[in-house]
């Protein structure tokens, strides 16, 4: 089976052959995705998972923001529900965009899960699961647009 | 044989990569700024059975970024079956030996052309919605469903195991898996066990639908229609380290999860999308 080193030594590798990404946002990317691994040894669990979500999202935040600043449709977006607004509706055609489907899904699935715990004080992933299914959730919308 | 290649400085090797939406994929990515190469290797099972290779390929082209370049290497002591080379051409950008690796940066450098690039982005994005409107479907029906132990192969008239034209050996071929044809529609069936993982359990029905409902042309993964199905489990399946990955690639795959012994609740999953 997978570990969660597997999965992270292929994000790397995604990111760093992406040709949308610059290099100084490729190497704070990568060192952010590191850090969702050497956290695993923190404790107690809560504050080892309350990282986990905090490096995964900051590695997320990055990519999109630097995907969409890459090809100039930024524009006055900061925060990763506005990113995935501007990744769908975008209209450059040689430059990924995705559905409005798929950007329903990732806000219930990312963005308001992920709300929930970083703007919430005393909020927590409440185990192991929740905090991987968040993080496989990141994983995959990175996957879509690099 | 992974482990003696000479990999150039700079490079980002990685062994068994973990991607979200493969159930299966390459054994080994090179990674430069410049980017990928995914590197096939033929395992055993491939020697006796290339369609293993052909799928796991098509499921790595749908998932990893348009450019990459999938390739396949050759180990000169094993034979490589002759569906394989003539086959291959049509999926694999190239086929190359270990020697080559130490090449990996022109490999790199030698693209794919702009063209295919946007024909296989323009095919991923059609496959994506399908995907994310499964899987939202499939994520409402969890959260209010309570899944249970039950009798879910108990439905007398799924008989007919659905069949597809098997592209490699050129010809019509029964699925092995509990997947069964019944009013143009199809309806899987898989008891989940504990000790094995849920994402194994499933691949052959991921790859029913590389092989009925996918064709790669030039390394383009072309498809007509990615057809609802059906499957019933009797869990949810699920992955230590990402647990949605086994529903998420079946959602890929345009599988809709159900639990239920009820022929008529079993329809109703995928009523609403019969042609």
């Amino acid at each position: 089976m997978p570990t969660p080193q597997d999965r992270i030594n292929t994000m790397i590798a995604l990111v760093n052959a992406s040709p949308s990404i610059g290099p100084k946002s490729k190497k704070d990317i990568i060192i952010e995705f590191r850090q969702v691994i050497v956290v695993n040894s923190i404790s107690p669990p809560p504050r080892k998972n309350i990282l986990k979500v905090l490096h995964a999202t900051r590695a997320l935040d990055t990519t999109l923001r630097s995907f969409l600043d890459h090809h100039g449709i930024l524009g006055r977006s900061h925060s990763i529900g506005q990113y995935l607004v501007q990744l769908t509706n975008h209209r450059l055609r040689t430059v990924v965009n995705i559905s409005l489907s798929e950007r329903t899904k990732y806000q219930n699935e990312i963005v308001n899960v992920r709300n929930k715990h970083l703007h919430t004080a005393n909020s927590y992933p409440s185990n192991d699961r929740e905090v991987y299914q968040l993080t496989g959730e990141m994983e995959a919308l990175v996957t879509r647009i690099i | 044989m992974t482990e003696l290649l000479e990999i150039p400085k700079g490079i980002i090797k990685v062994d068994n990569p973990d991607h979200p939406f493969t159930f299966d994929g390459p054994d080994i990515l090179l990674s430069d700024s410049k980017g990928l190469l995914a590197i096939f290797i033929l395992r055993n099972n491939e020697q006796k059975n290339a369609s293993k290779l052909f799928s796991r390929l098509t499921n790595a082209l749908i998932a990893y970024p348009a450019h990459t370049k999938m390739l396949l290497l050759i180990d000169n002591l094993k034979s490589i079956p002759s569906s394989v080379i003539q086959m291959g051409k049509g999926y694999f950008s190239e086929f190359i030996e270990g020697k080559d690796i130490r090449k990996t940066k022109s490999l790199i450098k030698d693209k794919k052309s702009k063209e295919k690039i946007k024909e296989i982005q323009y095919v991923q994005k059609k496959i994506f919605k399908i995907q994310s409107l499964v899987q939202r479907d499939n994520l409402d029906y969890i959260r209010k469903t309570k899944f249970e132990e039950k009798d879910i192969s108990n439905i007398y008239f799924l008989k007919e195991k659905a069949k597809y034209f098997d592209k490699i050996n050129q010809k019509e071929t029964s699925v092995r898996a509990n997947i069964f044809e019944f009013k143009n529609q199809y309806f899987g069936i898989k008891r989940l066990l504990n000790n094995i993982s849920d994402l194994t359990e499933l691949q052959p029905f991921y790859e029913f639908v590389v092989n009925s409902e996918f064709i790669v042309d030039n390394g383009v993964p072309y498809f007509k229609d990615i057809s609802r199905k059906v499957l019933n489990v009797n869990a949810i399946p699920s992955l230590k380290y990402d647990p949605l990955k086994p529903m998420r690639v079946a959602s890929l795959f345009g599988w809709h999860l159900v639990n239920s012994n009820d022929f008529a609740q079993i329809e109703n999953r995928i009523s609403k999308f019969k042609k």
